[in-house]
Formats: C-alpha cells, structure tokens, sequence
C-alpha cells in the first residue's frame, strides 16, 4: 500500500481537526482531500508529508514513516505545499536544471517540458518577475520534474487560469499513470471529479 | 500629554538617557583609563584620528547613500497621500539620518582623537574634510541615482576608507575633489530620490524597513543577509557539479558586496593602529568573517526556507563542504589581499580559513528558538539568556575559539591541528543537533 493511515487525528485546541481517520491509498490512485477553509486538509497532508506530528494514530508512507527531515524519505516524496518557493533570481531553466540534476535519475529538464507549463516563452525570465500564475506553474513543474513516489498537492489550482486548470489535470493524470500515488487538497471541484478515485470531506 | 511628558522628562527615559550620555562621555574626562584599556603599554598613534575619521565618512557615505528613507507605507499611500506631503516627509527623514550620522562620525573621530591625541596640521584637513564629505553626502544622497551612477557611488567609500594609507598633501587634494563634485551637484541639474519615487519604490523600501525592525526586533540577523541579483547566464546550472554551480552562483548573485568587502579589507588594515592592544589575528578572523557573510546567503535561504531546500535534491553534508571550499577561495583571498599590510603568516592564513567554516556553521543554523531562552540567574544581575545568547552566537563561537588559540598560544602542530578540529567540527556538526 502506497499511502495508509490508522485511527489518525489532530487536535487543534480543544477541537477535534479530524478524528478516527483510516486511509488506504495504493500506488497509481488518487486521493482527494475537500472541505471549508480550516477543515484540516493542510494539516492532514503535512502529517503525510511528516511535517506534523498527528495527535493519535499512525501514518505509513511506502511501509515507513513520514519523516520530512530524511533525505531518502524527501527523495521519495514530491510536494506542493504553503511553504514552497521560488529563488527569485533564478529563472524557470535554472530551477529546473537544479532539480534535476541534483535528484539523481530525473529526465532532462527540455524545451517541451517547459512548453506543457506554458512556460516556454519565459524559460530565461527571472522567477521574480514572473506573474502568480506563471510562478504556480513552475512551482508544479518542480514538484513532477524529478523521479517520486507521492506526489502531495496542497491547493494546486489557485493562481491558474482556464488552461492551466485543465493542465493540473494532465499532470495529475500522467502522475498516476507512472504509479505515483497523489493526494490533492482541492476547492475546484472540476479536478476532483476528472481524477480523484477516492474524496475525504473534512 | 502632560503624562507623556513627566514620563519623559523626570521618569525612567531620562535616568537611561543621562546613563548613555554619561558613558559616552567618560573619554573625555577619564581619559588615561581609556588609553589604558585601549593602548595598554603600547604608544598612542596621532594619525588614528584621521583614520578613524576617514573609516567613519566611509561608512556614513554607504549607509546614506542606500537612500532607505525612500519609503512610504501602504496605508499612508491607501488613505493620506493627496497632497505634496509624501516628498516633504521623506526629505525630512533624510535630512534626520544625515545629522544623525554626522554626529555619530564626529563623535567617534573626537574620542579617537583624545585617546590618541592628534597632530596640529591634521586639524584643518580633518575639518575641511568632514564639512566638505558630509555636504556632498547629502546633496548625493537627495539625489535619484540611475544605475551605472549608483555603482559609481557604491565605489566612493573605497577611496575615503584609503585615505589614511596616502600623505598629508594627498588628502587635501581629496577634500578638493569632494568639494568639486559637491559643487557639480549644487549647480548641475537632477531629479529629486523621493520625488522621483513611484508607488512601488516606496512599497518596496517600506517592505525593506518592515524586514529590518523585524530581524532587529526578533535578532534574527540571518534575514538581513542581502537577496541576490538575477545574472546573465541562463545555462550556468547546466551541466555536472550542479551543487558547487548553485553555491558559485549565490556568491557572484551578490558581487555587488565587493566594494563593502574592498571596505572591510581597508578598515581591518587600519583598525590595528586605532587598538593596538587587539592582536591583528582577532581582526583578521573577524573581518573575513563579516567580509564572506554576505556571499553565504544564499545557504541561508535553503535553510530558513524549507519550499527552496526541496529544490536540491543533494544531502546537507554535500551542501555544507561544498560551501566551505567555496568560501575559503574568498577568505584565502582576504588573507593574501590584507597580507600586504599584516604579513602573510600562518596564524592569519588559519584564521581565515577558519572563518570560511564559521560562516557556513552560522548561515546553517537553525531559527532562534525562544523557547530556549536557558535563563540563567547570574549574581548582581537578575537573569541571562545564557540559551539565547549560545544560539546567537552559534558560528562565531568557533572563530573567537580559533582566534584565542591562535592569539595565546605559540604556533605548533598541536595548534594547527586544535584550529583543523575546530574548523572540521563547524563543517560536520550541524548547529543545535
């Protein structure tokens, strides 16, 4: 099993994010994780990505434990999360040239890759000077560029436009068509339904 | 009102105020225990004053001249901004960091003085400099700068800093050419900084000061290391040693630290004449230390940041070495370039290096943790932040331990090897593991 989680919980306070919560999500599958603003989609996906540590229960990723802070557990993982970023200064090639030449076994970061994110006329562009959509696409490039296992998307759509929506679904596609397991955390319904084979509403 | 200003005039504020005023004045009236504390046996160097002089018009000229006082917030633009308000306010912001700084420049030019007297023909230059640099400071200052000018500016400290190296007839030809340039600027047309600020300047110099009184406010000093610049060079991550290509790029990103490294090179040149009781290896270390810092931020990010650390897919050992070799080309650098006025000695040669391994173990460190404040409650004050204190101070912990080893102990391979042990235990050992 890809993804599996027994009797997870967390806190927050005197409440109760989410409690007595049993996933099972195996490789090639997709789940997706929807609820209001505050539900505990977040929080549920960094304890998966190991970030936080649940208040009960246990979480297995690929039989071991999340642990963010290990590299082979990062080598496994890939994540879109709040804390992702760009190195203002460096353009969409350089990104991408970083990532995957340092992540041993990644493709070639070319010119089509960049053409599928629509990024191909701004490949040079310092990532500064690039619009909250543009930047958003980069940042999804950088989470499928390199070889995964997880790949963990937190709010993937915002920033993107009509046809970088429709995109986010390929992507998503492609990822569990190469047996990655996906867990999305998602208000735009349209994704939800095209690739979710399981839905947590939190 | 009235409460404010008892408060101000008889409460706490004016006790604290006549405690600072005091001390600052203590050169002047105890001033042999001074010169005991700063010359020890050592003779008194009438020149200093003119160094120190010189140092501080240097360093006024680079703080001013970043024009921070550009900068409105953006509820002062949203709401009050109708008027010709917003070219006053910062004029008058400008003019407040000038004094300020004047007086901070003829302040220590005047302790330096007393402790270390000063010879009658430095006099009139020393004047005559200071009026003449401080006018030109602000007519440069109230100015908008384009960019080619802006690195033009970037250079003048350089030539203050090496002032002192050069002859008496030397600096009055500089006070003449600060006077001409003064001149050029009186009667040569230009554009007013905070006239010619649109509504993004002023955002982004706010967004700079918020930075600033924030880092100051929770001394996290690692968020004032400067954000690097986009270069020319697309394909520079293409290619093998993508690590060592990302940590090279992070230092040329930020080359325009080289006139403020140029400065710090200048100033640990002459600082040993102005306190000769500190061994040149102390100044040595410490100035390649702060000289590199600024080229290390890069490592600073990736691990402040977690979203940009993902970008490497490398281990933090590979990350960390592969730092230190680059750094230590900047601080052999140093010592080879400051070898011409202390002499190229292994001590110092050590101590830089050493500095290298103390950059990268501080721009690695963790973010202060304020639960770990270790307050510790020490006899004749209330309590010490020990735990606070040990983590501010993580990474300049091994160069002052290199530094002390170096400076009281004879030169042996047991001294070498203690400044290898320190220098490896700063690369391999992660901060607050």
């Amino acid at each position: 099993m890809g993804v599996s989680a027994n009797n997870l919980g967390v806190r927050a306070g005197e409440d109760w994010l989410f409690r007595e919560l049993d996933l099972a999500v195996a490789e090639g599958e997709c789940l997706a994780l929807t609820g209001s603003n505050g539900s505990g989609k977040s929080t549920l996906l960094r304890c998966l990505y190991g970030t936080q540590r649940p208040t009960e229960g246990q979480v297995r990723i690929f039989g071991q434990a999340p642990d963010e802070r290990v590299p082979e557990f990062r080598r496994l993982a890939s994540v879109l999360m709040d804390d992702s970023a760009l190195f203002d200064e460096l353009s969409p090639r350089q990104h991408l040239e970083l990532l995957t030449r340092s992540f041993p076994g990644s493709p070639e970061a070319d010119q089509e890759l960049f053409a599928t994110a629509g990024l191909d006329a701004r490949m040079d562009v310092p990532a500064g000077k690039l619009s909250a959509g543009q930047r958003r696409r980069l940042l999804l490039l950088g989470a499928i560029a390199r070889p995964h296992q997880l790949l963990l998307l937190d709010e993937p759509e915002r920033a993107l436009d009509a046809a970088g929506r429709e995109w986010l679904v390929e992507l998503v596609r492609a990822a569990k068509s190469r047996g990655a397991v996906v867990v999305v955390a998602s208000h735009h319904l349209a994704l939800v339904e095209d690739v979710a084979d399981w839905t947590v509403d939190l | 009102m009235k409460t404010l200003l008892r408060n101000v005039i008889l409460g706490e504020w004016l006790v604290g105020y006549l405690m600072v005023i005091g001390l600052l004045c203590t050169p002047f009236f105890q001033t042999d225990s001074w010169r005991h504390t700063v010359l020890g046996s050592l003779p008194a160097q009438p020149t200093a004053g003119v160094a120190v002089l010189c140092l501080a018009l240097a360093l006024g000229w680079r703080s001013l001249l970043r024009r921070d006082f550009v900068w409105l917030g953006p509820a002062r633009l949203t709401w009050d901004d109708f008027g010709p308000g917003r070219v006053r306010t910062m004029n008058r912001r400008l003019l407040g960091g000038w004094a300020l700084r004047l007086l901070v420049v003829a302040y220590v030019t005047a302790v330096t003085a007393q402790v270390h007297g000063w010879r009658p023909e430095f006099v009139p230059v020393g004047c005559a400099l200071l009026a003449v640099t401080a006018a030109l400071t602000l007519l440069a200052a109230r100015r908008a700068a384009p960019a080619p000018v802006r690195w033009a500016e970037q250079a003048v400290p350089l030539l203050f800093a090496a002032a002192p190296l050069a002859v008496l007839p030397a600096w009055w030809g500089l006070t003449a050419a600060v006077t001409l340039a003064a001149l050029v600027l009186v009667f040569v047309p230009g554009r007013s900084a905070a006239a010619s600020a649109g509504r993004v300047d002023l955002l982004e110099g706010w967004n700079s000061r918020v930075l600033r009184q924030v880092s100051v406010a929770f001394m996290d000093v690692m968020a004032l290391l400067p954000p690097g610049r986009p270069l020319p060079f697309p394909r520079s991550l293409s290619g093998r040693f993508v690590v060592l290509r990302f940590v090279l790029l992070g230092v040329l990103s930020r080359a325009r630290y080289l006139t403020l490294t140029g400065l710090l090179a200048l100033a640990v040149v002459m600082l040993p004449h102005v306190l000769p009781a500190t061994g040149a290896v102390w100044w040595l270390g410490l100035g390649a230390f702060f000289a590199t810092i600024p080229y290390a931020a890069a490592l600073s990010e990736l691990s402040r940041v977690p979203g940009l650390r993902r970008w490497l897919g490398c281990t933090d050992m590979e990350l960390r070495v592969t730092a230190v070799c680059v750094l230590l080309v900047i601080t052999i650098a140093w010592w080879a370039v400051t070898g011409f006025a202390f002499g190229w000695t292994l001590s110092g040669l050590l101590v830089s290096a050493l500095a290298a391994a103390a950059v990268v173990r501080t721009v690695t460190k963790p973010m202060l943790d304020f639960d770990k404040l270790g307050e510790v409650a020490v006899p004749g004050m209330t309590v010490a932040p020990v735990g606070l204190i040990a983590q501010l101070a993580t990474g300049l912990d091994v160069l002052v331990g290199g530094a002390a080893v170096l400076q009281f102990l004879p030169m042996s391979a047991i001294t070498v090897l203690a400044v290898a042990g320190l220098f490896g235990f700063a690369v391999w050992r992660r901060p607050h593991e």
